[in-house]
């Protein structure tokens, strides 16, 4: 009786496993993913001329993508892909307010 | 056990039920609340051409602010929500853009000067100098 609830205990160990492992993978390319799009986006508004044109919304960018890259290596990848995006449309509101000036 | 506590219990239980209830449809009328200011904003001149990129952006992101909101955690949710008004702004900004354009090259546009007339004076071939010394004269 014993082994038996040793047994079933060990196969639901590794089928949570199984299942939670590439979920945490997935997080974390989906959180690598959103900061690459994010600084590529800051980088646009930046030859855009957004530092000096919007140099508010720019901050807020650099200072969520800081943030993002803060969270990742924490380990925190939801809370990282947040960030990312978040920093993301401060990066496209500092290229659209850059095209008007 | 008395009436008492068994009423204590009941209304404890009922709230416990409740709750997410309450929390869940009032994060729906959030996500709905976002999803109407998008609409709002598309409705406005220029908006839904010029800045389409950044609202359909903004729609794709509803789905993360309700899981978000979904999941309690309130610092994703108010990234989400700041994100889509980000781009909310951004697509206003850019129907500004387009519509300032036309104006602006109106005002900088100035009419060609009227081209200046030339008045030729009429030829007259200048009068033949007298020579003041020839060969018959030396």
């Amino acid at each position: 009786m014993n082994h038996k609830h040793i047994f079933t205990g060990a196969v639901s160990a590794a089928l949570l496993l199984m299942i939670a492992t590439p979920a945490a993978a997935m997080d974390k390319s989906r959180a690598r993913d959103a900061i690459a799009e994010a600084d590529a986006d800051i980088q646009a508004a930046w030859a855009a001329g957004a530092a000096n044109k919007a140099p508010d919304v720019h901050g807020k960018a650099l200072t969520s993508l800081d943030l993002a890259r803060h969270q990742l290596r924490k380990g925190k990848e939801r809370r990282a892909f947040y960030a990312a995006r978040e920093a993301d449309a401060y990066a496209r509101l500092a290229l659209a307010t850059a095209q008007q000036r | 056990m008395n009436k008492s506590s068994i009423f204590a219990i009941t209304g404890l239980i009922s709230t416990l039920l409740a709750t997410p209830a309450i929390a869940e449809k009032s994060d729906r009328v959030f996500v709905d609340e976002m999803r109407s200011r998008i609409a709002a904003a598309r409705s406005e001149p220029n908006v839904a051409q010029a800045g389409a990129a950044d609202l359909a952006q903004a729609e794709r992101r509803l789905p993360e602010l309700a899981k978000a909101l979904d999941d309690n955690e309130a610092e994703d949710a108010r990234a989400a929500r700041d994100g889509i008004e980000a781009l909310i702004a951004a697509a206003r900004i850019r129907a500004r853009t387009v519509s300032e354009k036309p104006q602006a090259q109106a005002a900088r546009y100035t009419p060609p000067a009227p081209a200046k007339r030339v008045y030729h004076a009429a030829y007259k071939p200048a009068k033949a100098k007298t020579v003041g010394c020839t060969l018959a004269s030396r």
